[in-house]
């Protein structure tokens, strides 16, 4: 330590500053970059039109962070997320009002999330192929139910408001998406429920000698997931107007790479809130810049994964070599 | 006189991991035709011992010949190419695979890549027949009795042809019968010229079996010669360590009411069998025992994490018996468990919420945590039991051994109606000056009314500190010991079997 002259002392703080906040340094190079290449990034219009974009995406991921913060994952929420959609516009359409349709959304995402619960922390099967059965068996039901077709209709105009509304400037789907971040960070971080939810995905054995309740979190987790999933549908089905089967299958790999890279901005690389929301960012920021610089859909698709497997990589390397 | 030199010899010996010398200058001597046992306490070298001469640590210091000529290792296959196949004791058998896929696991006959099963079959039940062995060989080995799964492994060394055979507790898990086969088998390679080393707890075994004994002792060598020039006592004298220094923190305390009592505890599960015991107000009651005796399994039905079959758990006379560890929390029964990383901490977590984890709903006020009902309770805990860390909320990971075991030991600090306090193993790999804090712990405890269960591998460590010791052996209770009969001896007479 002695021998380190003052050149290698800055450049080993400056290290620790890329290491620490690596992830958010990316998504601000990606926001200069393109601000550089598009002049019309960076207007307001289009940054509410990114906020508005990502606002789906964010619950949805908000919602699966949950369940991987007690060490679970869920493959279903994509499938989830449609059944819930087309649950509700299939009501709204039938004449009830939007809170019954919404309410009955929600709850067909809860069953779901329940049954995970249940043979997750009862049957003990793994998360993944409890979820991976929830997913398929949602699939098969939208498209029972559907027949596989879009249902369109009248829709009380309440509903339209959830997906296409606005709160003076802002789009409510933005407005949800803020609350539904700022209640799930503060659920994970500053209450009893989030304590014992980290503690279980730190460590379960300790937390199980520890009398914690390993099952019931790990389940509310679960559930977490799935209602993120039905929010997030429900919200789809309202600017798309109608109940599409395959509407929010989409989301399911977004929101996986934004709980990964969500991952990278913790120092120890455990979900957060916050990291999953600044995940949701960078791909919203990517999408839409791609976008606007006119590069085809495929692509973005590609340079997506590429990214993703550039910040988890550096993520996972960053212990080796800030050890020394 | 010998011409030939000796098949195996080990001088000066020594291997040093940070901060533990694991052997000091070992010598060991194995000739053809011999089997040599070695003996030793929970933690004495054999494991090591075992590992050096397999290739798999070099040594620090010391030198290893075969047949005369010095060796050096590179890795374990290196160990194997010298003559030296090793029995161990967690068995290397790949469970799905048959018999005659694990024995010629790594050095199958193939054509162009592609196994030839034939051969492979002729080849299986060539090294089956050479250790006189008949087992099924169509079937996974997981299928296949302990003793069968010994034997397969034996014969996936004898293929090898050895020329030294090393087997470490190779009857733990076999029937008197099948030890009588392993026995005559062993009795047969040492008349075809082998040496063999043979590492036991069962003293009895030893006497029966060996030729020749080393008694290792804190990673020296204790004593060796011929096995006729002993008695059982006189091996157990060799392996406890007399050398009593003062960090052990022990004060009468006078003794209360009977707190904790079990009747006919018993799990077949994880082999608890009849297990009854008491420990009353102000006692440290310790459980002694070799490895695997049962000690940590029945802490675990003590504490409602495993459900026991029969039996009754009482705490201040009335009945508790746990099915769940919230259940154990709430009659007052708190673990300590061994290995604290992976059973008492959670890493990542702050210090604060590992240390208010069991009783979180009495620092978190309308369920939200992080306030000053929080931090303030833990502070001063903190402050009182000299937990060395910056802040509260550092990762527990980042503080010393010694510190984290505080921690494990403050969350049950937290409430004052603790009744039965059960410390497992609490002072493995911390520092001197931490153990004695711990021990110091475990007395203001038991001043204060509580029974104190004490889980300890280090015999000197559970004599001093214990007023009684359960010994454990096979999941049942050997024996008690205490008062002026209490010493190192008399709980590894019981441990061992060996009076």
């Amino acid at each position: 330590m002695a021998g380190h002259s003052n050149g290698d002392d800055i450049r080993s703080r400056l290290m620790k500053v890329v290491w620490g906040y690596g992830t958010l340094i990316g998504l601000l190079i990606l926001v200069v970059v393109f601000s550089l290449a598009s002049d019309t990034f960076l207007r307001l219009n289009n940054i509410v039109n990114i906020l508005r974009q990502i606002s789906m995406l964010a619950i949805i991921a908000t919602g699966l962070t949950f369940c991987m913060v007690t060490g679970d994952f869920d493959l279903g929420i994509g499938s989830i997320g449609s059944l819930a959609g087309v649950i509700t516009v299939s009501l709204l359409v039938k004449g009830y009002p939007t809170i019954v349709g919404v309410l009955a959304g929600m709850a067909t995402a809860a069953v779901f999330g329940l049954a995970n619960a249940v043979l997750v922390t009862r049957a003990g099967i793994s998360s993944f192929i409890s979820t991976l059965a929830a997913g398929s068996v949602a699939t098969g039901v939208t498209f029972l139910y559907t027949q596989g077709q879009a249902i369109y209709g009248r829709m009380p105009s309440a509903f339209a408001f959830i997906g296409r509304g606005y709160v003076g400037p802002i789009p409510a789907p933005v407005v949800l998406m803020i609350l539904v971040v700022a209640l799930g960070e503060f659920l994970l971080s500053r209450t009893r429920t989030g304590r014992y939810m980290r503690a279980i995905g730190g460590n379960m054995a300790a937390a199980r000698l520890s009398g914690i309740a390993i099952e019931k979190y790990r389940g509310l987790g679960l559930v977490f997931s799935s209602l993120g999933a039905g929010a997030a549908g429900i919200i789809l089905a309202s600017r798309l107007g109608s109940g599409q089967p395959t509407a929010a299958s989409g989301f399911f790999l977004d929101a996986i790479s934004a709980a990964f890279l969500g991952q990278t901005v913790l120092r120890d690389g455990r979900p957060s809130v916050i990291g999953t929301f600044l995940g949701v960012l960078i791909i919203g920021v990517i999408n839409n810049g791609l976008t606007l610089l006119g590069v085809s859909y495929y692509w973005q698709d590609i340079s997506k994964g590429i990214i993703i497997v550039l910040a988890v990589a550096l993520a996972t390397l960053r212990p080796r070599l800030g050890s020394h | 006189m010998r011409v030939t030199p000796p098949l195996l010899e080990m001088q000066g010996i020594c291997m040093e991991f940070p901060g533990v010398r694991a052997l000091d200058n070992v010598d060991l001597v194995l000739h053809k035709g011999e089997i040599h046992a070695i003996v030793g306490e929970n933690g004495a070298g054999k494991s090591t011992l075992i590992k050096v001469l397999a290739g798999a640590y070099r040594p620090t210091a010391g030198r290893i010949k075969i047949d005369g000529s010095e060796v050096r290792f590179t890795g374990p296959r290196h160990g194997l190419a010298s003559g030296i196949g090793v029995v161990y004791q967690e068995r290397a058998l790949v469970p799905s695979l048959t018999a005659v896929d694990n024995i010629l696991l790594g050095q199958e006959p193939a054509r162009f890549g592609v196994l030839d099963q034939k051969a492979m079959k002729a080849r299986a039940r060539e090294a089956l027949d050479m250790i006189g062995a008949s087992v099924n060989m169509d079937v996974p080995v997981a299928e296949l009795s302990a003793g069968d799964q010994q034997l397969v492994e034996i014969a996936k060394i004898a293929l090898m042809g050895p020329k030294i055979m090393v087997l470490d507790e190779p009857t733990a898990a076999l029937s008197d019968h099948e030890i009588e086969s392993l026995f005559k088998l062993l009795r047969r390679f040492r008349e075809q010229g082998m040496g063999i080393l043979y590492i036991s707890h069962h003293l009895n075994e030893i006497f029966e079996l060996a030729d020749t004994v080393t008694v290792l002792r804190n990673g020296k060598v204790a004593g060796h010669g011929p096995i006729q020039d002993f008695t059982t006592a006189d091996v157990i004298r060799l392996m406890i360590d007399r050398d009593l220094s003062s960090q052990y923190v022990k004060e009468p305390v006078e003794v209360g009411p009977e707190v904790l009592r079990t009747e006919g505890l018993t799990c077949r599960r994880i082999g608890i069998y009849d297990v009854s015991i008491i420990a009353r107000a102000g006692e440290i009651v310790g459980l002694g025992g070799l490895m695997g005796s049962g000690r940590s399994e029945l802490a675990s039905l003590l504490f409602g994490a495993v459900r026991p079959d029969s039996g009754r758990v009482y705490v201040d006379g009335r009945e508790v018996t746990p099915k769940s560890v919230r259940q154990a929390i709430k009659a007052g029964i708190y673990l300590v468990p061994e290995k604290r990383r992976e059973f008492g901490l959670v890493p990542v977590e702050s210090i604060l919420s590992n240390i208010t984890l069991p009783f979180l709903r009495d620092f978190s006020p309308w369920g939200i945590v992080g306030t000053k009902a929080e931090h303030e309770p833990v502070e001063k805990l903190m402050r009182e039991l000299r937990v060395k860390a910056r802040k509260a909320t550092d990762p527990v990971a980042t503080l010393s051994g010694g510190n984290q075991q505080k921690v494990v030991v403050a969350k049950w600090l937290t409430t004052k109606s603790g009744r039965v306090f059960i410390f497992d193993e609490p002072t493995q790999g911390i520092d001197v000056g931490a153990k004695t804090e711990v021990y110091q712990m475990m007395l203001n405890l038991a001043k204060a009314g509580a029974a104190i269960i004490l889980i300890s591998s280090d015999l000197r460590e559970l004599v001093a500190m214990s007023d009684r010791v359960y010994v454990m052996r096979e999941g049942r209770v050997a024996g008690e010991v205490g008062g002026e009969h209490l010493d190192g001896e008399a709980v590894l007479s019981f441990a061992m079997g060996g009076v």
